[in-house]
């Protein structure tokens, strides 16, 4: 008896929160442009379920974009809540994407407001979108699949988005914007003129077309992509890291132990080799302050499994894997020195956490906010010892 | 008062790991690391170490004590009068327990899942398990809480099971933390955790004495071991800055959990065996608040005070409410709850002093003599 009683407490106490899919608008992604001085616009992408699931004839576009001009996110909401005469829920929302202009003034006043929304997942992708945010989520028109959630998905798991690390994500972002152990970085998109996506040049669509305006907007649309990492200094945008940087970048924290990297084939330099790489759980990070400036030894353990080679060379002979050895060795040392480089003297923001390891050389919190970090990561000497193994011959 | 009612040890670990628990489940570990910082984790371990040295005191004066509770060792005191005060003194005690734990509890359901509903609804869920709890008894409680509990036990290990992949050891550094002085602070201000002793206390005439120390022991370890491994999992997933600022920790932890595309969105389950446990929790509060107002006036039935009690509660929480969740961590309520700590030792060393445990062997063995 109490058992059941007890039961019906804990099971019948969300029945006065119910609430049917109809009644509620979920956001899949929320744009933020610039407009006047003290506004800004929000774009929602919202997801359509009856085009999604079919039901009812289906065949429509699976989302929906409007954006609202507002001077904060809640009466942004509100607007959109009234708009779309739905509920707005943010709780299958995958993406955020910002301006590229708003992103170089700073994006946290934003963001912070967001968080406190439980609804929210902390997973969200920060985007930083060159053209402007609803340009952006405007161009990604779930492809292949009718289901945009799914689409996001596995947006982030393709070969191309090697890169993603974890860091872009909604809480690590926030977390780094307001600390000084570690920096922010977001993906970083814009318009890719290497994509040429066609349809079928008959039917509908072009007779619906409105003209010459239309087709362009639609080129347009189809070749956003996503082509680095944005680089912050606490929230504000100071740079940006090209697609194999990203990788390296990637490579380097440990957000992604598994990359592809291509080098020239060394013994035939018309051709490239591409191998997987794969960080070795042994590599290690090392932090020390001396004389108040960071020493940074870092220690790369990498296998690398080629994958590919478009020259007729067989990489499996010991000689000819010594020479390909060696290429990745002067690829990976080139290509992290010069990122170390650029991200520590150019850009002057720690992205990378290594403050994250500089606090194990202090007893206490109060000690190590006396160093400010941030001060004097700048001023860091690296010491970056790579150990590369060829483990099988592709 | 007679007790016919009786249950094993087993029973009364359970329900005294869930009083401990209930914390854990709400704001314990973000508590841990507002004095500790990265070594948040510490302060768990500390306060653990003191409850089992503060046990072993006990224990040793409970030998001159007997099988008597809190109520029947004030009565031997100091007469009627001192029972009567102390008994009073418990029932307060646990009634604030219970309406603050109801109003923060419903807080966070509200926050969490039921956002629309009024406070009052949620709270009246709640109300009419404690009053059914109250209605069948202290006996009903405890053997159901001695198979709800593991479940809520083995729910909570699996949420944390489910974050390791979102462990970063950078998180326990600076090893020290806030410092030696805030560790100490919070290792005083936590011992509220385990205020819950004072129930150890008035249940030793259920399962008799010589399961006392089973009992007391395998509660403390038990629970310092939730404790510990609650705030350390919570501090290896977010940093000591991002932390402090997560109101419900457990809760928060749970939405990072993600296999695949399968597992996801795990946190409707910490709903589930949250609402389990802190029912379980009022439950038990509540029916020990009607056996302790009956024990000390020695009223013949207990059942007419359940309504009037559950409506002083009620009222209570839905006070507590506008204040705000903070209540349950106000650290200016520290002394109140280390009453539940402090109130059972000093009647326990004078009773043992006393030796009001050994009076009845005398009576028995003079009657035998005559």
């Amino acid at each position: 008896m109490f058992l059941s009683i007890a039961l019906c407490v804990v099971t019948f106490s969300g029945c006065y929160d119910n609430s049917e899919i109809e009644d509620l608008a979920y956001v899949m992604a929320i744009g933020i442009d610039e407009a006047d001085s003290n506004s800004f616009n929000l774009t929602f992408q919202t997801a359509v379920p009856k085009s999604i699931t079919g039901v009812g004839g289906g065949g429509g576009e699976s989302t929906v974009v409007s954006s609202f001009k507002t001077d904060n996110f809640l009466t942004g909401i509100k607007k959109a809540n009234e708009y779309l005469s739905r509920n707005i829920n943010l709780s299958h929302t995958k993406i955020i994407v910002v301006s590229e202009n708003i992103a170089k003034k700073g994006v946290a006043a934003f963001l912070s407001g967001l968080q406190q929304n439980m609804e929210i997942r902390p997973n969200v992708n920060i985007i930083v979108a060159s053209e402007g945010a609803k340009k952006y989520i405007e161009s990604i028109q779930p492809k292949l699949t009718s289901n945009p959630s799914k689409y996001y998905d596995l947006l982030f798991k393709t070969y191309q988005t090697d890169f993603l690390v974890p860091s872009t994500q909604l809480e690590d972002y926030l977390y780094r914007a307001k600390n000084y152990g570690a920096q922010p970085v977001a993906i970083y998109t814009e318009i890719d003129k290497a994509i040429d996506e066609s349809k079928p040049s008959s039917g509908e669509g072009d007779e619906k077309s409105d003209g010459e305006s239309k087709k362009s907007g639609d080129s347009e649309k189809k070749n956003m992509s996503i082509k680095g990492l944005a680089v912050f200094k606490m929230d504000k945008m100071v740079g940006k890291l090209g697609p194999e940087e990203a990788t390296l970048f990637a490579l380097l924290t440990g957000s992604n132990n598994n990359v592809k990297i291509e080098v020239t084939d060394p013994l035939d330099k018309r051709f490239k080799v591409l191998g997987n790489v794969i960080k070795e759980k042994a590599s290690s990070n090392k932090v020390k302050i001396k004389d108040g400036k960071p020493k940074i030894n870092i220690n790369l353990k990498l296998n690398i499994d080629v994958q590919a080679v478009q020259s007729d060379n067989n990489y499996d002979e010991p000689d000819k894997a010594a020479k390909l050895k060696i290429a990745y060795e002067d690829y990976l040392n080139k290509g992290i020195k010069s990122l170390l480089q650029k991200v520590t003297y150019k850009f002057k923001s720690d992205i990378f956490g290594y403050g994250e390891f500089a606090k194990q050389n202090f007893k206490t919190i109060d000690q190590w906010e006396n160093v400010k970090w941030p001060e004097i990561f700048p001023q860091s000497q690296y010491d970056c010892k790579l150990d590369l193994k060829i483990t099988r011959q592709g | 008062m007679k007790n016919r009612i009786q249950f094993g040890s087993w029973e009364a670990t359970a329900l005294m790991v869930n009083l401990v628990f209930a914390h854990v489940m709400l704001i314990f570990p973000r508590d841990m690391v507002k004095f500790g910082g990265s070594a948040s984790w510490m302060i768990p371990i500390i306060i653990t170490l003191i409850a089992l040295g503060y046990f072993a005191t006990v224990l040793k004066l409970y030998k001159n004590i007997g099988s008597l509770d809190l109520i029947d060792i004030s009565a031997r005191i100091g007469g009627r009068t001192l029972k009567v005060i102390v008994g009073l003194m418990i029932t307060v005690f646990l009634i604030l327990t219970v309406s603050i734990f109801l109003g923060g509890f419903s807080q966070t359901l509200k926050i969490i899942s039921l956002d629309k509903s009024p406070i009052e609804y949620v709270e009246a869920l709640f109300f009419i398990g404690m009053i059914a709890a109250a209605y069948y008894g202290i006996e009903v409680v405890a053997r159901i809480n001695s198979f709800l509990v593991p479940v809520v036990i083995i729910g909570f290990i699996l949420i944390t099971i489910g974050v390791i992949p979102a462990f970063n050891i950078n998180n326990l550094f600076p090893i020290l933390g806030e410092g030696y002085a805030s560790i100490a602070k919070g290792s005083i201000s936590m011992l509220s955790a385990f205020a819950s002793f004072i129930i150890l206390f008035l249940m030793v005439p259920f399962f008799k004495k010589k399961y006392l120390k089973r009992v007391g022991f395998s509660y403390i370890i038990v629970s310092g071991l939730l404790l510990v491994w609650a705030t350390l999992s919570f501090i290896l997933v977010f940093p000591y800055e991002v932390a402090v600022d997560k109101k419900i920790p457990i809760y928060q932890m749970a939405r990072h959990i993600e296999f695949g595309n399968y597992v996801q969105r795990i946190e409707s389950i910490f709903v589930f065996i949250c609402s389990i446990c802190v029912l379980l929790f009022l439950c038990v509060v509540f029916t020990f608040v009607i056996y302790v107002f009956t024990k000390t006036f020695d009223l013949k039935k207990s059942r007419p005070l359940i309504l009037p009690m559950a409506i002083i509660v009620f009222s209570l929480a839905l006070l507590s409410k506008r204040t705000n969740i903070e209540l349950l961590s106000n650290n200016s309520l520290t002394l109140i709850w280390l009453t539940g700590m402090i109130l059972p030792l000093l009647l326990i060393i004078i009773g043992a002093a006393k030796k009001v445990g050994l009076k009845d062997k005398g009576d028995i063995k003079n009657r035998q003599k005559h």
